[in-house]
């Protein structure tokens, strides 16, 4: 028979005023609680496993028919700036939009659907940070699509004729962080609408706006940029984006030219190599928008606890 | 120190075409360590929104006060990470892909407990509640008691001083209901854990709760221990006896004379040449009864029949719904 003991020192309560939240590796615990969970799930279907490598299997084909189908007319279409492998160029394009697009739209979902399952009243009421969970929720994406990069890169050269280089990979690595974290930016402020908007359901307009609309049309993951109105390339520079599919394809593709201009803005400071006004957007935007994720996060919190529509437990 | 220790708590809804109602109204409430709080009242009364409030997930509009130590407003992050939640839904988080123990395994660094500790409080909590046979099953393989139980083990992993039962024993068979109440007495008397507990079911708070806090339209009307609570809601009970005269004669004379202690009402009348019927309305049968077996003696009569019950918690639950409800002096 066990022994129960309240307010146990090895249990941290915190219960004298002054005190303070659980510690950071506690937080870190616990996202790596939500990590196994997940884990556990996505290895107990196998079926799952087979049909998640079989979609990264056709959806890499996909791209290399299209290569085959454009080949003759990629280096005309690409520019000097991006090389001549469409195949390369889109792979680049579409792994990294389904890697921003975990970051930017999972939030939402899952603080929504934890909200009507009524697994958030119960996150809240526990020593973790509001924070915590809002990451920790999105392993089954992270674990789900992170992983998708290295399959079709790995799919795309191996069997259909991608090329790459990797001589810049650190570099690469970190601009794929800094989009990374901008886009979690966006997230939060995406799933601070739950929240600060009231929006309960349908479609979140942020991700919508950001990822459906603007990434999808004018960011160039399926095209360059050039191929778009000058003002329309314009819009295309306000969002993160651009500025990574840019900078990731000078670094990875072969033959690409990093010195080429190709984003208006790049046009703008002619002294500037491009893929370092790449890199001062992406720092900008994630300096920008993962403090404002955060606020937005917790003002949205606050809000919903002050006007009762923080838990769904009534 | 007050474990909860709140003044003038109040908390205004507002509704689609921005009409406010008020779920809570001027509520004070004390609660010392180691006290069952049984909060009870009609559906609609602001029972889950006071716990909301008590578990800082939900800002008052006006008021304030300590919960653990904490100040209402401005530390509610501090209150949340101490305080436990049992909603009446069992389902919620519980996953259902995960075993009974991996479930727990998943809670446990969520709560702060890691390596040998937690395997040993979740070894512990399966055992205590029922289910280290089920360690091993999917939750959608047990029982909907079992389930519950899952939960609480869930919400019990943190060893919070505060725990919150939001009608815990919803949906659970007799022995499911059974084990639950046990221990929440044990958490109680053996842990001194401070419970708020919310129910339906009248039986469970007189069994369980010290004390009983009544809830009516958003006011909080009577905050006492039990047994006193339901003694200073001046509600009456009726006695009903039938007395046989031993010398085979009423003496009519005496029945104007009968006073009973905690009696409103005293008739007496003679139901034949023979025999008595006395009714009576009294406050606390408890103390009626022995008075009025005393007089029965005094008076050379035998008892014959007797029907009395007493107060429960189901009779004032259910003037606080009908406001039949007679609060005590000084009350709201």
């Amino acid at each position: 028979m066990t022994t129960f003991h309240p307010q146990r020192p090895d249990t941290e309560p915190m219960h004298k005023p002054g005190q303070h939240r659980q510690p950071l590796w506690r937080q870190f615990a616990a996202l790596w609680a939500f990590g196994l969970r997940e884990y556990r799930l996505w290895q107990s279907y196998r079926i799952n496993q087979v049909l998640w490598m079989t979609n990264i299997l056709v959806t890499t084909l996909l791209f290399f028919l299209l290569g085959q189908t454009i080949a003759d007319q990629a280096a005309s279409l690409l520019g000097p700036a991006y090389g001549t492998n469409y195949m390369s160029f889109v792979v680049i394009g579409v792994t990294v939009n389904i890697f921003i697009a975990t970051n930017l739209s999972d939030p939402f979902f899952r603080i929504q659907r934890s909200y009507f399952t009524g697994t958030m009243d119960l996150f809240l009421l526990s020593p973790m940070s509001i924070y915590t969970p809002l990451l920790g929720l999105m392993a089954r994406s992270i674990l789900d699509d992170y992983p998708r990069l290295f399959f079709t890169f790995g799919f795309g050269m191996l069997l259909f004729g991608a090329t790459f280089n990797f001589t810049y990979w650190p570099l690469a690595l970190l601009f794929t962080v800094l989009f990374l974290a901008a886009g979690f930016g966006l997230g939060m402020l995406s799933a601070s609408s739950f929240y600060l908007l009231d929006i309960k359901k349908g479609t979140e307009p942020i991700q919508f706006v950001i990822q459906e609309l603007l990434a999808t049309l004018l960011a160039g993951t399926y095209y360059p940029v050039t191929v778009l109105p000058r003002s329309l390339q314009w819009i295309a520079c306000l969002i993160p984006h651009t500025y990574a599919y840019d900078a990731l394809r000078r670094l990875l593709d072969p033959g690409a030219q990093p010195n080429v201009p190709v984003l208006p803005i790049q046009h703008v400071f002619p002294g500037l190599s491009p893929v370092l006004i790449d890199g001062i957007a992406l720092t900008l935007f994630t300096v920008i928008l993962v403090p404002l994720g955060v606020f937005a996060y917790g003002s949205g919190i606050e809000r919903a606890r002050r006007n009762g529509t923080l838990t769904r437990w009534q | 120190m007050a474990i909860i220790d709140v003044h003038n708590i109040g908390k205004q809804y507002t509704l689609s075409g921005r009409r406010r109602v008020s779920a809570l109204e001027q509520v004070n409430l004390r609660l010392t360590p180691g006290t069952i709080l049984g909060l009870l009242g009609p559906n609609g009364a602001g029972k889950t929104t006071l716990i909301k409030i008590l578990a800082g997930l939900l800002r008052p509009d006006s008021g304030g006060g300590t919960v653990l130590g904490y100040d209402l407003l401005h530390q509610h992050d501090r209150i949340r990470g101490l305080v436990s939640l049992v909603a009446p839904t069992a389902d919620v988080g519980i996953d259902n892909n995960l075993t009974v123990r991996q479930n727990l395994a998943f809670w446990a660094p969520i709560f702060g407990l890691h390596g040998r500790l937690a395997r040993s409080r979740i070894d512990g909590l399966l055992e205590r509640l029922g289910l280290a046979d089920k360690a091993d099953s999917w939750p959608m393989h047990i029982s909907a008691g079992q389930r519950q139980r899952l939960a609480l083990a869930r919400s019990l992993l943190a060893e919070t001083p505060l725990l919150f039962l939001d009608e815990p024993t919803n949906k659970l068979d007799s022995e499911g209901v059974r084990s639950v109440r046990q221990m929440i007495a044990d958490l109680n008397q053996q842990h001194k854990v401070t419970i708020m507990l919310t129910t339906h079911v009248m039986e469970e708070a007189e069994e369980l709760c010290g004390e009983i806090a009544l809830l009516r339209e958003g006011r909080l009307v009577a905050h006492q221990p039990t047994a006193e609570l339901m003694r200073s809601l001046r509600m009456t009970r009726p006695i009903t006896a039938t007395l046989k005269q031993r010398n085979g004669e009423v003496r009519a004379a005496v029945l104007p004379t009968l006073t009973l202690p905690a009696a409103t009402t005293v008739q007496v009348s003679a139901a034949s040449t023979s025999s008595l019927t006395v009714n009576v309305e009294s406050l606390d049968i408890r103390t009626t009864i022995p008075a009025l077996l005393a007089w029965v003696r005094e008076q050379g009569c035998t008892l014959t029949t007797m029907q009395a019950e007493p107060v429960t918690l189901t009779d004032v639950f259910q003037a606080l719904a009908e406001h039949r409800l007679q609060l005590p002096e000084g009350r709201e």
